[in-house]
């Protein structure tokens, strides 16, 4: 019976052997290969895929159209056109459920949670140090790029700066101080870390002097905000000022200069140019860049193309007489172009205020009308339909001095827009269309050029231009913001006079004409008010999407849009310079509501 | 040669010799005992296995079932055991030396072993809910899989079809469902192992029995898997016996119950003219031929096909002293009723059980199967029926008509039926090759103390290619092979399992008697699956053989691709425990820890059991009546394990940005993460009660139950603040509560009708399940997944069609903001009476859950001749038939009531017919307003599921033939439906569901969780004619 018992034994010990190598650990390790997860941004790949994502958000708002009425509709500058929502015009569905706001809201958290996860889990990633200062630079950036978008759209907003592991249903809504202290301690560290632009590098990434101009201009809007200033905001402006000179002076080593010539500045081809600090990078990869081509790609993700090619477009190609103004002529409406690649798609959503006209006041010396309006548009008829023309339309003829006239296509103006009022007699001598300030209306205005894309595919494309959001130009300005408030006029005027001389230069003046116009085109510190400040960043910055925020910062937004813009003047409200939080994305999900509340007045 | 016989003669020889060395020889004087072992028919049963109580020493009855064996003095009981009998214990008397035992079936035995999870228990001593049946019966409805043959069988388990494709299972739902985003899906433990993946890969034949956990005391064993109910598919083993072979084989046809009831070409051009003139297009030249030629074609014809189906077993399977084992092959094979649907299994099955001394046995289990499908993707239902009847089939030199909606803007929509026999153009296969093996050691280490391990491999790997060339049905747009489809997947997974089990059974003082049982256990899976698309081949030629040659290739992301792994590590702690075979308890404990859960991977699973056999108190001693009462009680907490993918551990996801001309890719956060996200869990209270009567001859049970579950796993909506739209959470809650009935009475016994006898069993069961709680307390309802607090989870939340509007009504129809009727067009009920007809008038009219669910079987014999009869029931449930729907996408019937293609005949109005059924063509529009509501239907049904009628030939015949048994039958499968409103109706031909989801969405039915009776392969009537042999 004893071998029995060994046998027996035997079998036991065998079975545990069996066992024991599955050891209990390893039986519950968790193994992903399907999909990646945040652990991926502890390595080299995944640090720069989840900085690249983050860029990549900037297409959400710029470009998009609900954004970009949210940045420039219902402010002195832009009223409606012909076409398109009413809301940030009007002033009259500003709610909680506005989907754009709540996009604003919604696709700002997404990648702050991003970049707190690269930017707790990248120190520990195996990367080359230099390479991981860079890349956690551009994480600190874009950080305080998006808190500053909120910032500055809600007020008090929550301030997270930590991965988020564990969701929450409550939370609240940080002091916009603090929130503006982490956006500066965000960006002096990204000063320190980012390197300086490279000849032909593309400005879709972060620089330090992107971030100097962020910085400087962070500065400025806390040094404007009670609530959140230090004191009585001068040593906040004195810090706008400090850093925007110290770019501007240090403009060499930072790898970016002026443009000498304004229109250069937006000049198709030349997002990378020398006075860009840093774009919403896109190229003619319809894929990467997200944007539509052919009239037929959709676009991945719809919502992330670039449209501003189409939505400052005037109805050029609305049928018209031609003999307009011109006494004994016969009346023939016809149509006076066709819609091609170079005077873009008539969406004719924004066009500008009388305000705007006004304000391009020195046109003799100042090139800077000329540089963002379309005045003329080229005869293209008889057009035979392709990608560059949308339809097959005969030529026309106009009544001049009695006699039948047909512009020759290619050569003549078809319709021109001087921008001033004209004579009969001039009308007379033109063979086409002129249509002067008084004749404008919703539908025929001068289109602004800014963002215009003549190389496409397609007439119907939206744009594969990168968008400036941050040029050296509006530096100077932030400068002169910030030495007005500190009451230091002379230095205002001499940031504002390095623009105003740049502005005066045009490439078919003789260098005699253009040192005239400089002359001519000069300011003193006696000029120097708030309202001359906001003028001339009509004149300099029209278009560029930063209106509302200016007036917003400047709080001048209600006193203007009630002066200047006449949709806007019977709405707007006080409450009106803080957007609503979103209730469905926000507000309705809180299980602490009560601690959570709603901006006034919505 | 000579050597290795020689060698092999020596070591049995050996072994042989150490084998009887081993066992305890016991010298006393011998008697030698004979006779003979009969079944209920007083026929011989060779095989059947005979045993002295005492020596242990054993036999097996030979060809006409005799045996003979030598008995000590000092011994007193015989057992006899044969499979599906219980064992009986024959008093050896002294003096008699030849004994003729008859053995009657065990069928309602109390003392019948009912397998429960980790072990095996006698009937009388179950505590939790179990309900089994066993192989014979289970083969009463022949059927492809175990599922399907289930169906109607057990009370409290609703086997509701989801597809008529030939192999389909079903959608299992053991007392209903329980979790919202989770699976109700119950788990399959097959011989002891957890199974994955397709019950198409368990052959009928080889299934011993099948024993479904219902109740948390039965299942929580099985912890955090167990909440949904378990199926515990046990298969046959060999037995002692000389070899026996059996032959099992059927052979049948099949062919549609019923077409689709269509418009022929006069009714067709009444429709379609009563469609104009909002249906513009007129007739197309071909159309116009045909109405002066008479041409009325009936598509249907030319697409479906008398189906086939065949099952072949052959088995062999015995045991001598020591060694039992069996070996099986089968081949089983479903043609559809349309060309290139079917579906074809080949099995290999072995069991090997040897018991190497009184103290060792080992085993193992093998089984094997290869299966194809064909034309899982192939339904060219609608693309037949849509076609005009006014077009010919055929041209007139006899080739197929390729495009017979010429000159209509469907011209390249829709191709001939008949060109489903290309069978080059249009491939469709998936072969799943699958090995299942348990090999397992028991130790008897102590008397009464044993332990067994369990090791589990199981490995399957699928595969599966499509074509679709060009000028089919199934892709008539492709004029040339460029154009054609090719894709293809391949996936591989395996699970490893490791048990470890120590049991122990004692009696204590004669009364007590304890039964303990240990376990810790480990799992494993891991598998993965790749697929990609092809476009843009040279040729037909290539089909999916080298994507290569395509000018496109997809990877397909997401379902169907991905890699998977799970471990899991279990302890579980059972006691049985009873007194006087009169009081029982079974406390049951199990800790499962799972990969799934990063941070704290444990939770608990505790349950407990009483049961109270009244019957064997003393004063139910006198009385004849009562032979079996037990009452039974059992709470218990289970769990579900669905938990989705990367839900605690949250996942990136991707988008794209540029520097410049550089491209890159960009991930970001996605979904958080939720590391404290828990396992769905179940509370569960059972009632039951046992009872036979008249000496068993009314046997069944009661169960009363309710249960709770908690923590249901949502997508919760989050504050966006925190940096990402939802997050999986344990938020909702849902109950449960229902009645499960069955009745098992021998009507008449054979003893006393000179052979005849009749059974019958009849099982009900009522369930009701609603939501109780949502996302949080105050979340009323959630009407994108159709989720309604107080409501069964899949409800039907839509407008309410009251009629159509008739022309007297054109005022009122109007009158109505948000939707402005005019007569013909639906009737929709303004429930808020805000005479406006939008989003707030719709509310639940409609549940998938049956009111009730019954099954029936009968059983009659008369000398060699056996009746069954299996009837099943589902009532007071909806279904939903979406080609009575459109909504001009994918989902309804596209152009349906338009006027531009043929459909199913409906009762349409028009001025001069003022009919509620349908509106009117074309409906004054385009589309059909709020056409959802046309589309449901009483899905309630009785049907009778299978008529089998079989002769067994007498034995002396047999035996002549040299056979030990030989059994010859017909079997009629889904003859009959007795009762369905929707089949009456002319509307559809089945009242059980194609599929799950496909209706229109709209809300209207969330989330796809709807039973569709669409147009899918119509269901068919089976006749089998089969054979069973024993050799």
């Amino acid at each position: 019976m004893k071998v029995y018992k060994k046998i027996k034994f035997g079998w036991i010990a065998l079975a545990i052997v069996a066992i024991t190598p599955m050891s209990c650990k390893k039986q519950l390790e968790s193994e992903y290969r399907s999909n990646l997860g945040p652990e991926y941004f502890l390595t080299a790949s995944g640090l720069q895929a989840g900085l690249n994502a983050s860029y990549a958000t900037t297409r959400f708002f710029w470009g998009s159209e609900g954004f970009t009425s949210s940045q420039v509709a219902g402010t002195d500058e832009v009223i409606r056109g012909g076409d398109g929502g009413l809301d940030f015009h009007n002033y009259t569905n500003i709610t909680p459920q506005n989907g754009t706001i709540q996009s604003i809201w919604d696709n700002s958290y997404v990648p702050i949670n991003n970049l707190n996860g690269i930017l707790e889990l990248g120190p520990q990633a195996n990367v080359d140090a230099a390479v991981k200062t860079q890349l956690l630079g551009e994480a600190k950036f874009l950080r305080g790029f998006y808190y500053f978008l909120l910032v500055q759209n809600f007020g008090n907003v929550p301030l997270k700066l930590a991965y988020n592991n564990k969701p929450s249903t409550e939370d609240l809504r940080s002091p916009k101080k603090d929130v503006y202290n982490a956006i500066i301690k965000d960006l002096t560290e990204s000063v320190a870390q980012l390197g300086n632009i490279q000849a032909g590098q593309s400005k879709g990434r972060a620089s330090k002097a992107a971030a100097l101009h962020l910085l400087a201009k962070v500065y400025l809007a806390k040094a404007w905000d009670v609530d959140a200033r230090d004191g009585d905001g001068t040593a906040d402006f004195t810090k706008a000022y400090e850093t925007a000179v110290g770019l501007i002076n240090g403009k060499t080593t930072y790898g970016v200069d002026l443009e000498a010539n304004f229109a250069d500045v937006f000049r198709e081809g030349n997002e990378y140019g020398k006075e860009s600090l840093f774009v919403a990078d896109r190229n003619t990869d319809p894929t990467y860049s997200e944007s539509g081509y052919n009239n037929t790609t959709a676009p991945a993700g719809g919502n992330k193309e670039n449209r501003l090619n189409c939505y400052w477009v005037s109805f050029y190609t609305l049928t018209r007489n031609v003999n307009e103004g011109i006494p004994g002529a016969p009346a023939v409406t016809t149509q006076m172009a066709a819609r091609d690649q170079v005077s873009g798609r008539p969406y004719r959503r924004y066009r500008p205020t009388p305000y705007t006209y006004a304000t391009f006041s020195n046109r003799d010396n100042d090139a800077r009308y000329d540089g963002t309006f379309q005045k003329a548009w080229i005869m293209n008829l008889p057009s035979t339909q392709d990608n560059n023309v949308q339809t097959t339309t005969p030529a026309f003829t106009t009544t001049r001095n009695g006699v039948a006239v047909v512009p020759v296509k290619g050569v003549d103006t078809a319709i021109y827009m001087p921008g001033r009022e004209v004579t009969v007699a001039e009308r007379q001598r033109f063979k086409g269309v002129i249509i002067a300030p008084s004749q404008y209306n919703t539908e025929w205005f001068p289109t602004m050029t800014k963002h215009m894309d003549k190389t496409k595919q397609h007439y119907n494309d939206a744009s594969d231009r990168p968008i400036l959001l941050m040029r050296l130009g509006e530096v100077y300005l932030i400068a002169a913001e910030a030495a007005f408030k500190l009451g230091r006029s002379a230095d205002a005027a001499n940031m504002i006079n390095v623009l105003r001389s740049r502005a005066a230069f045009r490439t078919t003046n003789t260098p005699a004409q253009n040192s005239a116009s400089v002359l001519g085109n000069q300011i003193s510190s006696a000029d120097i008010t708030l309202n001359f400040i906001l003028e001339e960043r009509t004149r300099e910055l029209f278009g560029e999407m930063n209106r509302w925020l200016d007036l917003k910062r400047t709080g001048t937004l209600i006193s203007r849009a009630v002066l200047y813009n006449e949709m806007a003047a019977p709405n707007i409200k006080d409450f009106h310079v803080l957007r609503p939080i979103p209730s469905a994305s926000q507000l309705d999900l809180l299980t602490n509501r009560d601690q959570f509340p709603q901006n006034p007045g919505y | 040669m000579r050597k290795p016989r020689q060698k092999i003669f020596l070591q049995c020889t050996v072994m042989l010799i150490l084998l009887l060395g081993l066992t305890p020889t016991l010298l006393f004087a011998q008697n030698v005992l004979s006779g003979r072992v009969l079944d209920e028919k007083k026929l011989p049963l060779p095989g059947a296995g005979i045993k002295l109580k005492l020596s242990g020493k054993t036999t097996v009855t030979g060809d006409n079932g005799t045996f003979s064996i030598n008995v000590p003095a000092n011994e007193k009981t015989l057992i006899v055991s044969f499979i599906g009998y219980p064992a009986q214990e024959i008093e050896i008397k002294n003096g008699v030396s030849s004994y003729n035992i008859v053995l009657t079936p065990d069928a309602k035995n109390l003392n019948d072993v009912v397998v429960i999870g980790y072990g095996t228990q006698k009937k009388s001593d179950v505590t939790g809910s179990v309900a089994g049946i066993k192989g014979d019966a289970l083969l009463e409805v022949p059927a492809a899989n175990p599922i399907a043959a289930l169906q109607g069988r057990v009370s409290g388990v609703d086997i509701s079809r989801n597809s008529s494709r030939p192999g389909a299972g079903g959608q299992i739902r053991i007392r209903g469902n329980r979790s919202l985003s989770g699976t109700s899906d119950p788990l399959i433990v097959l011989d002891g192992v957890p199974f994955n993946g397709s019950v198409n890969e368990i052959n009928n034949d080889d299934i011993a029995s099948i024993d479904i956990l219902k109740d948390a005391s039965s299942t929580a064993i099985y912890g955090f898997r167990g909440s949904n109910g378990v199926i515990l598919i046990t298969t046959k083993r060999g037995r002692i016996g000389k070899p026996q072979l059996t032959y099992n084989s059927y052979y049948g046809f099949s062919q549609v119950r019923d077409q689709f009831n269509q418009f022929n070409a006069e009714e067709f051009v009444a429709f379609r003219n009563a469609a104009s003139p909002a249906y513009t297009a007129g007739y197309s030249p071909l159309e116009q031929q045909g109405i002066a030629n008479g041409t009325s074609t009936n598509w249907q014809d030319y697409l479906y096909k008398k189906g086939f189906v065949t099952d072949q077993q052959l088995g062999i399977s015995g045991g001598s002293e020591g060694i039992n084992y069996s070996l099986s092959g089968g081949y089983f094979n479903e043609e559809g009723v349309i060309t290139g649907v079917g579906f074809e299994r080949f099995a290999l099955n072995t069991t090997i059980d040897a018991t190497v001394n009184k103290w060792i046995k080992i085993g193992l289990t093998t089984r094997n199967t290869l299966t194809y499908g064909s034309g899982a993707g192939v339904n060219p239902l609608y693309a037949t029926m849509r076609i005009t009847p006014l077009a010919p089939a055929y041209n007139p030199d006899g080739s197929i008509y390729l495009y017979p909606q010429d000159g209509t803007v469907d011209q390249t929509a829709t191709a001939n039926p008949l060109t489903l026999s290309d069978r080059n153009n249009i491939i469709d296969r998936t072969r799943r090759i699958r090995t299942n093996n348990v090999l397992y050691a028991e130790v008897n280490i102590l008397p009464g103390l044993k332990y067994k391990l369990n090791l589990g491999l199981d490995f399957r790997q699928e595969n599966r290619g499509t074509f679709y060339g060009p000028k089919t049905i199934i892709r008539p747009d492709a004029a040339t092979a460029a154009q054609a489809t090719a894709s293809i997947s391949n996936g591989e997974s395996w699970t490893f399992l490791a048990e470890n089990i120590l049991t122990y059974n004692k009696t204590i003082a004669k009364d007590h008697r304890i039964d303990l049982t240990g376990l810790f256990s480990i799992q494993r899976d891991r598998g993965f699956t790749n697929a990609f698309n092809g476009v843009g081949f040279p040729s037909e030629a290539v089909q999916y053989y080298n994507f290569f040659l395509a000018q496109t290739i997809t990877a397909v992301d997401g379902g169907a691709t991905g890699f998977s792994r799970g471990g899991l590590q279990s302890f579980m702690g059972r006691v049985n425990y009873a007194y006087k075979d009169r009081y029982l308890a079974t406390f049951t404990f199990r800790r499962d820890g799972s990969s799934v859960f990063p941070v704290n991977p444990y939770l608990n699973y505790p349950a407990a059991a009483i049961g109270w056999n009244i019957s064997n108190e003393d004063f139910m001693k006198n009385q004849k009546i009562v032979s079996n009462l037990k009452l039974r009680a059992s709470y218990g907490v289970t769990g579900n394990p669905s938990i989705p993918t990367d839900a605690t551990r949250g996942s990136l996801q991707s988008n794209r940005y540029n520097y410049g001309t550089e491209n890159v890719q960009g991930y970001y956060i996605g979904s958080l993460a939720n590391l404290d996200l828990r396992w769905e869990s179940t509370k569960q209270l059972n009632i039951g009660l046992d009872y036979g009567f008249l000496n068993n001859r009314i046997t069944g049970s009661i169960e009363v139950y309710k249960q709770n579950t908690d923590d249901l796993i949502i997508n919760k909506q989050l504050p966006r603040s925190n940096g990402a739209t939802s997050f999986f959470t344990n938020a909702a809650a849902t109950s449960g509560k229902g009645i499960e009935f069955n009745i098992n009475t021998l009507n008449i016994v054979p003893e006393k009708t000179n052979g005849f006898s009749w059974s019958s069993d009849f099982n009900f069961s009522i369930n009701r399940e609603k939501i109780v709680r949502l996302a949080d307390g105050s979340t009323q309802q959630d009407v994108g997944n159709g989720w309604f607090v107080g409501q069964p989870i899949n409800v039907i939340y839509d407008f309410t069609k009251l009629g159509i509007w008739q022309t007297s009504e054109a005022v009122e129809a109007a009158s109505y903001g948000g939707y402005s009727a005019v007569p013909g067009q639906i009737k929709i009920a303004d429930l808020n009476g805000d005479k406006i007809i939008n989003d707030q008038d719709r509310s639940i009219i409609g549940t998938f859950q049956p009111k009730i669910i019954m099954g029936m079987t009968q059983r009659v014999s008369y000398k060699n001749f056996d009746l069954s009869v299996v009837a099943f029931s589902r009532l007071g449930n909806k279904i939903v038939a979406p080609y009575l729907t459109t909504d001009g996408g994918t989902s309804g019937y596209f152009a349906f009531l338009n006027g531009r293609v043929n459909q199913v005949k409906v009762d349409y109005w028009t001025p001069t017919n003022p009919t509620n059924a349908f509106p009117r063509p074309a409906g004054g529009a385009t589309s059909l307003p709020y056409s959802s509501t046309l589309g449901y239907f009483d899905g309630s049904f009785v049907k009778i599921r299978s008529i089998n009628l079989g002769y067994s030939f007498p034995s002396a015949l047999v035996s002549k033939l040299g056979l030990g048994g030989l059994r010859l039958y017909a079997t009629a499968n889904n003859p009959f439906i007795l009762y369905s409103p929707f089949v009456k109706s002319g509307l559809g031909v089945d009242p059980e569901g194609t599929g799950v989801g496909g209706a229109i969405g709209n809300n209207a039915i969330a989330n796809g969780r709807a039973i569709t009776a669409g147009l899918d392969l119509p269901s068919t009537r089976q006749f089998l004619f089969g054979i069973n042999a024993k050799f």
